[in-house]
């Protein structure tokens, strides 16, 4: 079974050419860019400090046992593995196929240093979205895809994340002093004009 | 004493200001270009009512969404802008009026607040404007045209209701200022549901303060029926259709503290951050504004008419933080005010308690007005002057929009254009099994986008909360069975299939519209081999507005 994009049937547009595809631009869709993670710094994760990073693996499996499901990320001072603690709710045949089964918890420093190499292992026959959701607290959020279906897992960026901008610590603090140094000088002013007016009698 | 020609001079400087402030404050809307300029998705929504205006009116059903039943459509955000989609929509196009409502409509808006500044304050002009500006180009207008939801935009309602509540409470108040206000509180209801909770808490606060200081009470008698007779009819008629609909914005949340709310940074700039994760609702309150304001009591302190105007403006700002200060913009500070727990559970019915801080706007921009006057007069017109370029550039500098936006060109999927026309469609993508609903709500919005260029029946909605859109219910079965034949043996796959297919058939879809480049690339493979047994080869497919789309005809394919 080799699945590809059949050939356009009767009737149906020419096959695209190069022409076709506008370059990306700002609303469109970026094409899935395998294996490729953000740098770590990208992250400004090395401004933040004392706060947690939280990984959700969340999967959606349609059926299967999924008992044996446990996640593992693979760092260089050590593995992490992450408690799995809400599988009993999701693999019930009338439960939504939605939900977060894995949570690990790390420290911000090991953000610096972030490769996932994620491993899922247990019944993976049935696993057809198996999504890594990065929420760090000060505001960016990733989602990755961990393709278990080969030999190797095989970690991806998700097309789908538009907050897929590194968030931009400087950027904020630029903008937060920007801001209230425009709001010093409103206030100075207004205090000037305040105090340069004419008493009335 | 001011003639004709003065009062013309002045609305002609005023009018000036606000269209300069304007372009700039939401560059590069001036141009007029074809894309559509936006940071999120909920602007391809207005697009889609503007277009659909014709489809949806007398009835408020659209035959053309929601599957074989159609979409009833009660609840909308904006029965103002339906109107004007259906007035101008066939002539101007959806495109225009959303460029109209960004530019001009701060323009009316803020005209309005200036006219109530003069006629209900006794503001001079030039610093009248002040008020103007304060009302047209706050943080929350920056967040209309961001996250899209630029009906708030076109809004001088609230400002016109506040002048005929000035009038109507003075001592000559007439049936013509009751009638006024009134009407001007139900367009501002039909603008928006939030902006007509803020009219009524407006008209309340001042209609009781004119009971309680006015000694000849009696003769408020007459605007008050004035009032009831521009309010009572159309308010009536909305609290009916408003009860008749259901879903919309999916219920009251849990808890406040998943409500949109003011923080102290977001009150006090924009920063990236808001952009990536908080849907562009940053909302800088405007810092000339705010010192204005806090001049008022010294510069005010022996004048009338500002207190209770400052006091709906600190109380509008308060409710619009939950009464939870929060840090914001990833600051963990988070202050629960005392009362918090009182509001809490009715307050939750509100998604966004940060529109309170248009009554903010309002109020503080009248006060600071007035502030701006007394200054003007009392240090020289001359060293005040600058107040002015600085209030004209407070929303730009804060919010700057121009720097945030997005340009996105006005193309669908050619995929669409492939199709016989009324065969009805089912957009697919894959499920995103996170907690929040920005995936779903991205790509739904786009879909109704798209459909303004079709114009072919969908099986989505494009009103109200996804989880309760049956089409939800119709792609996960197809999806689940789809992928289920991937796994059956040779002999049962077409039974499966067989049964598949006529299940899918029976909801109503006739064509699969399949967004290949959203799945992970094994999922895509399965998808197409499982479509692929469905109905045969796609119809149909095309690869441009940076999408590869396929469609697939259940209807005319065989397995």
């Amino acid at each position: 079974m080799t699945p590809t994009l059949p050939p356009p049937g009767p009737g149906a547009l020419p096959p695209p050419g190069p022409d076709t595809l506008p370059p990306p631009g700002p609303g469109a869709l970026p094409a899935p860019t395998a294996g490729s993670l953000p740098a770590a710094s990208e992250l400004g994760a090395p401004q933040v400090a004392s706060q947690q990073l939280i990984i959700r693996v969340a999967v959606d499996p349609p059926t299967g046992d999924l008992d044996n499901l446990a996640v593992v990320i693979h760092r260089p001072e050590g593995d992490v593995s992450c408690t799995v603690d809400t599988l009993a709710s999701t693999t019930s045949a009338d439960a939504p196929p939605v939900g977060s089964l894995a949570t690990c918890v790390l420290t911000p420093a090991w953000v610096a240093d972030l490769e996932i190499s994620g491993e899922v292992r247990g019944t993976t026959q049935s696993l057809y979205q198996r999504i890594v959701r990065l929420d760090d607290l000060h505001g960016m959020t990733l989602s990755y895809v961990i393709d278990v279906s080969g030999a190797q897992p095989v970690v991806e960026r998700t097309a789908w994340s538009h907050f897929d901008s590194p968030t931009d610590v400087k950027g904020t603090q630029v903008a937060l002093l920007g801001g209230f140094g425009w709001g010093l000088l409103c206030a100075v002013y207004v205090c000037f004009l305040a105090l340069s007016r004419k008493r009335p009698r | 004493m001011k003639g004709k020609p003065g009062w013309a001079a002045q609305t002609a400087l005023a009018t000036l200001a606000l269209c300069v402030v304007s372009v700039m404050f939401s560059w590069p809307y001036a141009r007029l270009g074809t894309d559509v300029l936006t940071r999120q998705n909920d602007v391809y929504g207005v697009y889609w009512l503007v277009d659909s205006a014709r489809d949806l009116l007398p009835e408020l059903h659209s035959p053309l969404t929601g599957g074989p039943d159609g979409e009833s459509f009660y609840r909308i955000d904006s029965y103002v802008v339906l109107g004007i989609g259906w007035l101008l929509g066939p002539a101007l196009g959806a495109h225009r009026i959303v460029q109209f409502l960004v530019l001009a409509g701060p323009v009316i808006g803020g005209l309005a607040a200036e006219r109530c500044a003069v006629l209900g304050l006794g503001v001079r002009s030039p610093w009248s404007i002040i008020a103007g500006l304060a009302w047209a180009f706050p943080g929350l207008a920056a967040t209309a045209i961001l996250d899209g939801h630029v009906y708030f935009l076109l809004d001088p309602f609230l400002p016109l209701l506040a002048l005929g509540l000035l009038r109507a409470s003075g001592p000559g108040g007439t049936v013509g200022d009751g009638l006024l206000a009134g009407t001007a509180l139900s367009f501002a209801l039909y603008t928006s549901g939030y902006l007509g909770v803020l009219g009524a808490g407006l008209g309340l606060v001042l209609g009781l303060r004119a009971l309680f200081v006015r000694a000849d009470r009696w003769r408020l008698l007459r605007p008050l029926a004035g009032f009831l007779v521009g309010a009572l009819p159309p308010c009536i008629a909305f609290a009916l259709v408003f009860a008749s609909g259901s879903g919309g914005a999916g219920g009251p949340l849990a808890t406040l503290s998943d409500a949109v709310l003011t923080t102290i940074s977001t009150a006090a700039t924009q920063a990236p951050v808001a952009d990536l994760l908080e849907h562009s609702v940053a909302a800088p309150l405007g810092f000339v504004t705010v010192a204005l304001l806090c001049a008022a009591p010294v510069v005010l302190r022996t004048r009338r008419g500002w207190r209770t105007l400052t006091g709906i403006a600190i109380a509008a700002l308060v409710l619009s933080t939950g009464l939870n200060l929060r840090g914001g913009l990833g600051d963990e500070l988070s202050v629960v005010l005392p009362g918090a727990s009182l509001i809490g559970s009715a307050a939750t019915f509100f998604h966004f308690p940060v529109r309170a801080l248009w009554l903010f706007h309002l109020c503080g921009g009248l006060v600071a007005a007035q502030v701006a006057d007394v200054l003007a007069a009392e240090a020289g017109a001359a060293r005040a002057a600058p107040l002015l370029v600085l209030a004209g550039l407070d929303g730009i500098v804060l919010n700057a929009v121009p720097q945030r936006i997005e340009s996105v060109p006005a193309v669908g999927p050619a995929v669409y254009d492939a199709l016989a026309p009324g065969r009805r469609i089912l957009d697919l993508m894959p499920e995103d099994p996170s907690t929040g609903q920005d995936f779903e709500m991205w790509m739904r919005n786009r879909w109704c986008y798209f459909q303004t260029l079709h114009h072919r029946p969908v099986m989505h909605r494009c009103l109200g909360a996804y989880s309760e859109d049956p089409s939800e219910g119709v792609a996960r079965t197809l999806f689940d069975g789809i992928l289920g034949l991937a796994d059956a043996s040779p002999a049962g796959r077409a039974g499966m299939a067989r049964k598949l297919r006529e299940s899918t058939l029976a909801t109503g879809v006739e064509v699969v519209v399949v967004y290949l480049d959203l799945f992970e690339p094994s999922d895509r493979d399965a998808v197409l081999d499982g479509l692929g047994t469905l109905a045969g080869p796609p119809v149909a497919w095309s690869q441009n507005a940076g999408l590869t789309v396929a469609a697939y005809d259940l209807e005319a394919g065989a397995p």
